[in-house]
């Protein structure tokens, strides 16, 4: 991902029309080498089902997870592959991270705090091509 | 044969090999059909398919060794299983040893190293949670899972030296120095560069690590 990115992450339905589903938290992947390297909440969509991710949100992140975790976060988002993932976990994915969180930390994360409406729908998850600029994808997803 | 090589990667793209790593040969991506060419044929670049035949009239293939040395073709299989036994042998060295691979690009940690120690270097919140769950954790505090970095080099007890060595973005303040048979399964590190990402001679393992409080010990400051 470049400096100065955004992404635009619309969540669409099986016709590819805007799909209006809020709360919906969405996760980025990052790669090298074709191998996972780190994954960070996005943010989540609003009313719209829309989602705007920006560089600069996800460099911060990075940033403190690797003040935090200070061998792991050290390959910085621009030296990652220029394609990236769009992930909408199921609530039962949710559900595990946070047992995770949990065990290891001893803490609720942060996002837990106010459970994301993910229960609400289905997604695939998305690939995308991170060489433009402005990045648009839409995730199709349906209301369950 | 799709399999070609081109100076411009960008200008026109070619097929690359499927590789597997449970067999070394496949990750040799200039050998073809894993050099057994008189069986099988690879029609599209990736992987042999050995449903295809060769062709209309096979070579026959002759169990009497001599009469292959006349043919030449003996030399032949021998050159062969010569140079799937030198890839082979290379790829043990890199793993062994450690390296990178200039043909896959893969870097590998050396094993040998592997078998002492590995060390992470820890901020106070880590350790202390590392201390209190028991694990160098391989999720982030908010669950999301990551591949824990560490390194196989002797352990250091100098923060500021370590801070520089793994190019750390803060002073550590401890360090976690567990045996390499307790990290499970350890491989290269994602991004297989190991002197850009954290420096220094590293390993990453996407499993937690089980440690035990004595083996967590502060770093001089």
């Amino acid at each position: 991902m470049k400096r100065g990115q955004s992404i635009y992450v619309q969540l669409v339905d099986e016709t590819g029309a805007p799909l209006p589903a809020e709360n919906i938290m969405v996760q980025i992947e990052f790669f090298t080498n074709g191998n996972y390297r780190y994954g960070f909440e996005a943010g989540r969509t609003d009313r719209k089902g829309r989602l705007v991710v920006t560089y600069d949100d996800l460099d911060k992140r990075r940033a403190a997870l690797s003040r935090e975790n200070l061998m792991d976060y050290n390959t910085r988002l621009e030296e990652c592959d220029t394609t990236a993932k769009i992930v909408i976990l199921s609530d039962d994915e949710l559900r595990s991270r946070q047992q995770k969180a949990l065990q290891f930390y001893g803490t609720q994360p942060d996002w837990a705090k106010v459970w994301p409406s993910n229960a609400q729908i289905t997604a695939r998850s998305r690939t995308m091509d991170l060489s433009e600029q402005t990045v648009r994808v839409d995730i199709p997803a349906h209301i369950v | 044969m799709a399999r070609f090589m081109t100076p411009d990667w960008a200008a026109k793209p070619t097929a690359v090999p499927y590789a597997s790593f449970g067999n070394p040969q496949s990750l040799n991506l200039y050998s073809y059909v894993k050099d057994n060419p008189t069986a099988v044929r690879d029609p599209d670049g990736h992987q042999e398919d050995d449903d295809v035949k060769r062709d209309e009239n096979p070579v026959e293939v002759k169990e009497d060794n001599e009469k292959w040395d006349e043919a030449g073709r003996a030399l032949s299989a021998e050159r062969y299983a010569s140079q799937s036994e030198l890839n082979t042998r290379f790829i043990e060295n890199l793993k062994a040893n450690g390296g990178d691979d200039p043909v896959t690009g893969m870097c590998y940690a050396p094993q040998s190293k592997a078998e002492g120690t590995v060390t992470r270097y820890m901020g106070p919140a880590e350790a202390a949670k590392s201390e209190s769950s028991g694990y160098i954790p391989n999720v982030d505090p908010e669950g999301n899972p990551r591949p824990t970095h560490v390194t196989t080099d002797p352990p250091m007890d100098s923060a500021a030296g370590a801070k520089q060595k793994y190019e750390l973005p803060t002073t550590p303040t401890h360090r976690a120095t567990v045996p390499a048979s307790q990290a499970g399964e350890l491989g290269p590190t994602p991004d297989g560069r190991p002197r850009t990402s954290g420096g220094g001679s590293q390993a990453a393992t996407n499993n937690p690590i089980p440690v035990k409080p004595e083996q967590i010990k502060p770093l001089n400051q």
